[in-house]
């Protein structure tokens, strides 16, 4: 626990100085993981598709029915990656809100216009979405590893629809 | 030297009023001088403050020492404003933290020194600062940056008078000789034995521009000085009262 807040400590760096950024992460947290748990209905999906490819013969054994091909892997994960746009696109919000920050309550924008280090603005603005959407996509494409592998582990070879 | 040559800035106050602010300003900063910016609301104080540190597009040159503003001398210059610049959410003791990471001058003995006088806490976030102990921290930032020429807008804007006298003692007190200050105030008779030189802008144009030894040459006073630049009429008031007796 103490190793995480140290981790969530370093990340300040990422942030206007004196941002609630706290607030910010466990907002984009949450939705990626709202994302992530929209996205897990790839699972029965499969189970459904995968169920599909079997019959019961009169003896009551699971037997494949002939010449079936499943469904392809991209039309069955389509729909999963639908609610990973609120997490990216929030992260356009949050670059506004970042910049907005330098001038609510004080103008701190002139203090940071001032600054000899030119970029120390825009990165603070920017950063942390960048960071965040460099996270979403990360996260998808390990989803899509996920379900890719459990594709192929669920579906008999035969199955299998050609390239 | 800080040139600022032939500067003009226009608004837009609306899509067909077009407003001059700065009507073709000049003038000239050697370090070391403390000058006090006169005008009334609306004569371009601000605009001029702000047209120095580049915060607005304007026509005109304004250089440092030949050389225009930019990132690589722009840690020359500080800034104290009314409307605050500072962090609300850190405390002073971050504040330091954050300038000797951004400006290798910054001056931690006397910043320390000027909380200290000023007995402002040093781990209470500023945003729970009352309005004077704001306006105090704002200066301090602006003295301690380590810049040689600091402009202050309004500084002293919601402190008592007694605050005011003390900062005006202690400014002269640590100030070096390379240090610059241009203050824009409406305080005119407050500051009049802090600084050493008046500008006097009206409607974006330098009005008058004298030195306070001049001045006192002539036997007159900042005020008086003000009041004749401006062609103020004393009798305005009791004319205006009478009129509208009648």
């Amino acid at each position: 626990m103490k190793r995480i807040k140290a981790w969530i400590d370093k990340l300040e760096k990422f942030y206007p100085p004196g941002y609630a950024y706290r607030w910010e992460l466990a907002v984009t947290t949450g939705l990626i993981l709202a994302a992530v748990c929209f996205s897990l209905r790839f699972l029965p999906r499969l189970d459904n598709a995968v169920s599909g490819l079997y019959y019961y013969d009169s003896a009551a054994a699971l037997q494949l029915v002939p010449n079936v091909t499943m469904e392809p892997f991209h039309r069955l994960v389509r729909g999963s990656w639908q609610f990973f746009w609120l997490p990216a696109l929030s992260q356009g919000a949050m670059a506004v809100s970042h910049y907005c920050y330098y001038y609510r309550d004080t103008r701190s924008i002139y203090l940071m216009r001032r600054l000899p280090q030119k970029k120390l603005l825009p990165r603070s603005c920017l950063a942390a979405p960048l960071l965040c959407l460099g996270l979403t996509a990360l996260v998808m494409a390990v989803l899509w590893l996920f379900y890719l592998g459990c594709y192929f582990l669920a579906v008999p070879p035969q199955c299998l629809p050609s390239l | 030297m800080l040139e600022i040559k032939n500067i003009c800035k226009s608004y837009r106050e609306n899509p067909l009023q077009q407003v001059q602010a700065l009507k073709n300003v000049s003038l000239q900063l050697a370090q070391g001088e403390i000058v006090g910016l006169f005008g009334e609301n609306g004569a371009g104080k601000t605009t001029l403050l702000k047209a120095i540190l580049g915060y607005l597009p304007f026509q005109g040159e304004i250089l440092l020492d030949g050389r225009r503003i930019d990132k690589g001398n722009i840690a020359r210059l500080s800034f104290a404003t009314c409307e605050h610049s500072f962090f609300p959410n850190l405390s002073p003791g971050q504040h330091a933290d954050f300038y000797r990471m951004h400006f290798g001058s910054f001056r931690s003995e006397r910043f320390h020194a000027l909380m200290e006088f000023f007995s402002l806490p040093m781990d209470k976030r500023l945003k729970a600062y009352s309005t004077g102990q704001k306006n105090q921290f704002e200066v301090i930032l602006s003295l301690c940056q380590g810049a040689d020429y600091i402009l202050m807008d309004e500084p002293f804007a919601g402190n008592d008078v007694f605050n005011r006298e003390d900062f005006y003692k202690v400014l002269l007190g640590i100030l070096e000789p390379s240090e610059t200050i241009l203050l824009s105030t409406h305080l005119i008779q407050e500051v009049e034995h802090f600084i050493g030189r008046a500008v006097l802008l009206h409607q974006g144009t330098i009005l008058g521009d004298t030195t306070v030894l001049a001045l006192e040459e002539q036997g007159m006073s900042l005020m008086d000085y003000v009041r004749e630049t401006y062609q103020y009429q004393g009798n305005r008031v009791s004319r205006a009262l009478t009129m509208s007796k009648l």
